[in-house]
């Protein structure tokens, strides 16, 4: 019975072992939360946003990391699924772009971090 | 004309499996029937003569006449005179060859010898016999069905009582037993019953079944599918879960389990178009989704033994499938520049949005070998066809965005929601619990 009892625990462990694999978290990317703001410190929305890992794909605008996303109505526009890197961001909307402003990040991402960006752009 | 209604299992497998993975333009009835009339011809088919018996009652007596005898003859039996002995067991049986279930050694505990052997193995490890005796409140009595000539066959399920006499250790032993029984009918009277097998009884049987198997999954959309633009992927998963299977005949029962799947598919885009203006110039999109899930499985099952070693097992039923989590990856490449990118979509807030709840119909097959008796290692495969959708939200810019990588195209079409498709190979364990 003993001996029974033992290989249906042995059974069971094996099952919440299968099981339990789908709970076992793993790193979540960094992403990136950016706001837009105009002069007047009012959000924008529907602005392009693009994310560049180089200053001169930022300086040209080609090859952004991700494809170009739109700012909803508080301004913000989320990236996730980044690396632990330095980003260039530009933004642009109609006439007005950021390039007067910050363009990137000051430190490498990290994972499981949510980073949170205010750009201007006039 | 009666068709062997053993065979229904399979057939349903063949065309669920046929149907989706062949002949899906086909409709799914349409692909039955067909299947059904290829089956009709070539299954084998029996005609069937009705027992002319007015009672079901009237054979009770006479088996239980039979089985009386050979608990007699059997609880008679030492080394004293052994081999008349048996030749008075052997007139019971329809011939010196017929199989008995072995439970006199632990070791191995399923295996059948023929009645000469059994009894000659009984007064070899107990020289001074074994009392055998029925509980006959348990004796059931199948269906009686005509054998051939004028022979008919019956089954009889009893519980059997296996003591040592007083010197010796061997703990009672009790156990189910089938009595597979020929008789002729004169006047519509049982005559001339012979035991043609004695088997372990399967009916009532409960088993505790675990397997583990890789997975092909697709993710289905029917009009992402039709798309120009993409192509569905498929993609390699997998499934674990845990079963309890109780049987209410030998070959019929109901199963229920918890499983864990992860099953992954995705989509080719040609290339990312402009959004408000800015293009990315991002070709050969490929966006893969990977879905884990809870699983609750419950099925009719349904198996077929032979030699009480090799079991054909087979099954059809519903799985609910709870999301746990999931997650993304994509890849492109730079036009110009042919630079491969990672993750260039990014779908945060759209994935949390969704539910994904789905109810998939699935159906296996298998062929199972039993160590012993208690446990049984399998192979089996098996198919999942999603029957609704796995998100319930939808993206209201879709027609507008579905290009542009804003989010995952597959779960973005209006009116359609998208479906899981996987097919499976691996294998089993079972755990056999007995309660007799």
């Amino acid at each position: 019975m003993q001996r029974i009892s033992g290989k249906i625990t042995l059974l069971i462990l094996l099952c919440l072992t299968a099981v339990g694999e789908g709970c076992i978290r793993i790193d979540t990317p960094p992403q990136m939360s950016i706001t837009v703001l105009d002069a007047e410190e009012q959000p924008v929305s529907g602005a392009v946003v693009g994310l560049f890992d180089s200053r001169e794909a930022w300086s040209n605008r080609e090859y952004p990391v991700q494809v170009w996303k739109a700012t909803d109505v508080s301004g913000e526009v989320i990236f996730a699924s980044l690396k632990e890197q330095l980003y260039y961001i530009y933004v642009r909307k109609d006439l007005a772009d950021n390039s007067g402003d910050m363009i990137s990040t000051t430190n490498k991402l990290l994972a499981n971090q949510r980073y949170k960006v205010v750009i201007h752009i006039y | 004309m009666l068709i062997d209604s053993s065979c229904f299992p399979g057939f349903l497998f063949l065309s669920f499996y046929v149907h989706l993975s062949v002949a899906k333009p086909l409709g799914v009835i349409r692909t039955c029937l067909s299947i059904f009339v290829i089956w009709l011809l070539f299954v084998p088919v029996y005609s069937h003569t009705p027992v002319p018996i007015s009672r079901h009652d009237s054979l009770k007596q006479p088996v239980r006449e039979l089985l009386n005898q050979y608990a007699q003859l059997s609880n008679r039996l030492d080394n004293k005179n052994q081999e008349t002995q048996i030749r008075e067991i052997l007139k019971l049986f329809a011939n010196p060859r017929v199989q008995v279930f072995n439970d006199l050694e632990t070791e191995p505990a399923s295996t059948e010898l023929s009645v000469v052997g059994y009894f000659e193995k009984l007064l070899q490890l107990y020289p001074e016999g074994l009392k055998h005796s029925f509980t006959w409140n348990t004796l059931h009595l199948g269906k009686p069905v005509y054998d051939f000539g004028e022979r008919y066959t019956v089954r009889a399920e009893v519980v059997r009582v296996l003591q040592s006499m007083p010197d010796q250790s061997m703990p009672p032993k009790v156990i189910k037993l089938a009595f597979d029984i020929g008789f002729y009918l004169r006047d519509g009277i049982p005559v001339d019953l012979k035991i043609m097998e004695i088997s372990h009884s399967l009916s009532g049987d409960q088993w505790i079944h675990f397997s583990a198997a890789p997975m092909m999954t697709r993710f289905t959309n029917r009009p992402v599918s039709e798309d120009e633009r993409m192509t569905l992927l498929w993609g390699v998963g997998y499934q674990s879960q845990i079963d309890f299977n109780q049987f209410f005949s030998e070959q019929w029962g109901v199963s229920a389990g918890l499983g864990y799947g992860s099953y992954q598919g995705g989509v080719v885009l040609d290339h990312f178009d402009a959004f408000l203006g800015m293009d990315p110039h991002f070709t050969d999109v490929h966006i893969i989704t990977r879905l884990h899930y809870l699983v609750l499985p419950v099925s009719l099952i349904f198996r077929s033994s032979w030699k009480g070693k090799f079991n054909l097992l087979a099954g059809v039923g519903l799985s609910g499938n709870i999301r746990l989590y999931e997650t993304n990856y994509s890849s492109a490449k730079s036009d110009p520049g042919g630079n491969i990118y990672e993750f260039v979509y990014s779908e945060y807030d759209w994935v949390n949005q969704l539910s994904r709840i789905g109810l998939d119909i699935h159906a296996s097959g298998g062929v199972g070998y039993q160590i012993g008796a208690h446990w049984m290692i399998s192979l089996e495969i098996s198919v999942n066809q999603g029957l609704f959708g796995l998100e319930h939200q939808r993206e209201p810019n879709y027609s507008n965005l579905k290009y542009t990588g804003q989010f995952n195209p597959l779960f973005g079409e209006p009116d359609y929601t998208t479906r899981l498709f996987g097919w499976s190979t691996g294998v089993g364990i079972s755990y056999r619990l007995l309660k007799d």
